[in-house]
């Protein structure tokens, strides 16, 4: 349930003293976001960071005449009010670094809406479930399907995975998907083909290419604490994700948050 | 008047009325104990939510300082009806002197008791000059000087003991308000004495600025108080989480007094109590309501009595009758 706020000010206290106006004002500051119940239930259902925040202050202004409304307004605005309450900090996107190409952001639907539904709109085909996320990596867009029970989004999956990615070209509609699961879930006989998979450790997830012969292991950076990894969904730490086909290296990426 | 005595001086004021009880020396007190003036601050809620940025700053923070109170025993014959009349001699004087002001006064187990709030603390205290009328007082044995007497037989003046004699005198009206500008930002409230004090300017420069000692009633003046409280509710991280966090600080003010100069007397004020209450609430799950810890602060708050009246200003504008004497006189 959101707890409806109204942003603003208004007096609560009001005496004279002489000529001394003490004016007792209450404060209202709220988070911009604003969500209809219908978009708040489905942001709780799919566990999606959001919040709802609000704060109220009272301070005491005086004056030496019987102040207008204006001079209320001013005299809280200078003490630093405003009915906007400034957001929690809020993670920046996520950022994927290959050695030789152009950096690749990633915007999440409710923290980065504006490039979101950019992206969003650019997708040739309708889609049904839209994704958490998006990233445009020259002319493919990628959509993240990120799920609170893992539920596949139908229109493109069957199988259940952790977290799901799909590929489509913005010309041509063609898609391409990619199931994760946390861990390696390849078999030491496929691993044994991988080129230097032996010198990877401490592995995070594995990427399924649905639609190719590709497979991407997810690993943290070193074993040391400062690279710990807890979620390789959320990327609060910095990892490393090596793609293979055919058993041979193609690319190597960094995954971590723009600064 | 068929019988008695009027002394007048040259202005025509009453020096000497033996229908008068006048006040007389009844000695030089120490503070028998002090204590710091009073704090209510307490925290008490949970903290730790799933992944919420809960605001931690400040919780346990008072956002003032608060003064110090000296008490004193005074010895007198009647505790019940004759309160004493008590002079400061202030530790120091000058622009960086503490203020200092009578705050209370009754009698308990044989004594007047008298509180004295200073805005800083020293060690030792202020000492208190204590004046009272004859019929508390032993009175001399010398066998010249001026005795009168009123109509029934009681003594009423006796220059044997040391009577008050009035150097200086004025009236000194108190700062509309001890704190002025905003009280506090987010968690912190800021409501330290900042106003600039009165003055008041008498005759009695004559008399060693480390010399004079003043009475003059402290009166109370206002609780100032600031609120903040927020509250959030959302996801982090694939966790759920909520808290709400209610702050509401205050500061009691009583009006106090330094010696600025051999001719000047300036008023401020000293903070007399304050306080400090967070009410904080967080876990995982969306049933926090931030009007429920409104309803527990303010339960708190008016249970100890500590909030009379908030973000006014009382007792200002009203002249406060000051008296100045000479210390060595009383030596």
């Amino acid at each position: 349930m959101i707890e409806e706020v109204e942003a603003g000010w208004e007096v609560s206290k009001s005496e004279v003293i002489g000529e001394t106006h003490l004016i007792t004002v209450t404060m209202t500051s709220v988070d911009p976001n604003q969500f209809t119940e219908e978009l708040h239930n489905k942001l709780h259902n799919d566990l999606t960071s959001h919040s709802h925040r609000f704060s109220v202050s009272t301070n005491l202004f005086t004056f030496d005449h019987e102040p207008t409304d204006e001079d209320i307004e001013e005299a809280v605005t200078n003490s630093g009010f405003s009915p906007d309450l400034s957001p929690s900090p809020k993670p920046s996107a996520i950022k994927a670094v290959t050695t030789g190409e152009v950096d690749i952001l990633e915007y999440s639907a409710t923290i980065h809406p504006t490039k979101y539904l950019e992206l969003f709109n650019m997708i040739p085909i309708s889609i049904e479930e839209p994704p958490t996320s998006m990233s445009l990596k020259g002319d493919w867009l990628y959509l993240y399907y990120i799920v609170a029970d893992f539920t596949p989004p139908r229109q493109f999956f069957t199988e259940e995975f952790f977290i799901y990615s799909v590929r489509i070209h913005k010309d041509t509609g063609v898609v391409r998907r990619k199931g994760y699961r946390q861990g390696l879930g390849l078999s030491e006989e496929v691993t044994s083909t991988l080129e230097g998979f032996s010198s990877i450790e401490n592995i995070l997830g594995t990427g399924f290419y649905l639609d190719e012969d590709l497979v991407t292991i997810y690993y943290m950076k070193s074993s040391d604490e400062k690279d710990y990894v807890e979620s390789f969904a959320v990327v609060d730490t910095p990892y490393y994700g090596t793609t293979w086909e055919d058993g041979n290296i193609i690319r190597t990426r960094e995954y971590k948050r723009n600064e | 008047m068929a019988y008695g005595l009027t002394v007048n001086n040259d202005s025509g004021q009453v020096i000497i009325d033996s229908d008068i009880s006048h006040f007389h020396f009844a000695g030089k007190y120490n503070s028998a104990s002090d204590v710091a003036g009073g704090t209510l601050q307490n925290h008490t809620g949970n903290t730790d939510n799933d992944g919420g940025n809960f605001p931690y700053a400040n919780l346990n923070s008072l956002g003032s300082t608060v003064g110090h109170i000296y008490k004193y025993n005074i010895t007198q014959a009647d505790i019940s009806t004759k309160p004493p009349m008590c002079f400061i001699k202030p530790t120091s004087t000058g622009s960086s002197a503490p203020f200092a002001g009578i705050i209370r006064m009754h009698f308990e187990s044989g004594y007047w008791k008298v509180e004295l709030l200073q805005s800083t603390h020293t060690n030792p205290g202020p000492v208190l000059y204590v004046f009272t009328t004859l019929d508390q007082l032993t009175l001399g044995s010398d066998s010249y000087g001026l005795r009168v007497m009123d109509s029934s037989s009681a003594v009423t003046f006796d220059s044997q003991n040391r009577p008050l004699r009035i150097k200086g005198s004025g009236d000194i009206t108190s700062p509309s308000l001890a704190h002025t500008g905003s009280l506090g930002s987010s968690w912190l409230a800021t409501l330290d004495v900042n106003c600039t004090p009165s003055s008041m300017t008498h005759s009695a420069s004559s008399i060693a600025i480390d010399k004079q000692i003043y009475y003059v009633p402290s009166v109370a003046h206002c609780a100032l108080q600031y609120t903040h409280s927020a509250s959030d509710s959302g996801i982090h991280d694939w966790n759920s989480y909520a808290w709400a966090r209610n702050d509401i600080y205050w500061a009691f003010y009583r009006s106090s007094f330094r010696i600025l100069s051999t001719s000047t007397l300036q008023c401020s004020y000293a903070i007399y109590y304050r306080g400090h209450l967070a009410r904080t609430a967080a876990d995982s799950g969306f049933v926090l309501s931030l009007s429920a810890l409104f309803g527990n602060i303010d339960a708190d708050v008016g249970s100890a009595g500590m909030v009379p009246y908030t973000n006014s200003s009382r007792n200002v504008g009203e002249s406060q009758g000051v008296i100045i004497t000479n210390s060595d006189w009383y030596a």
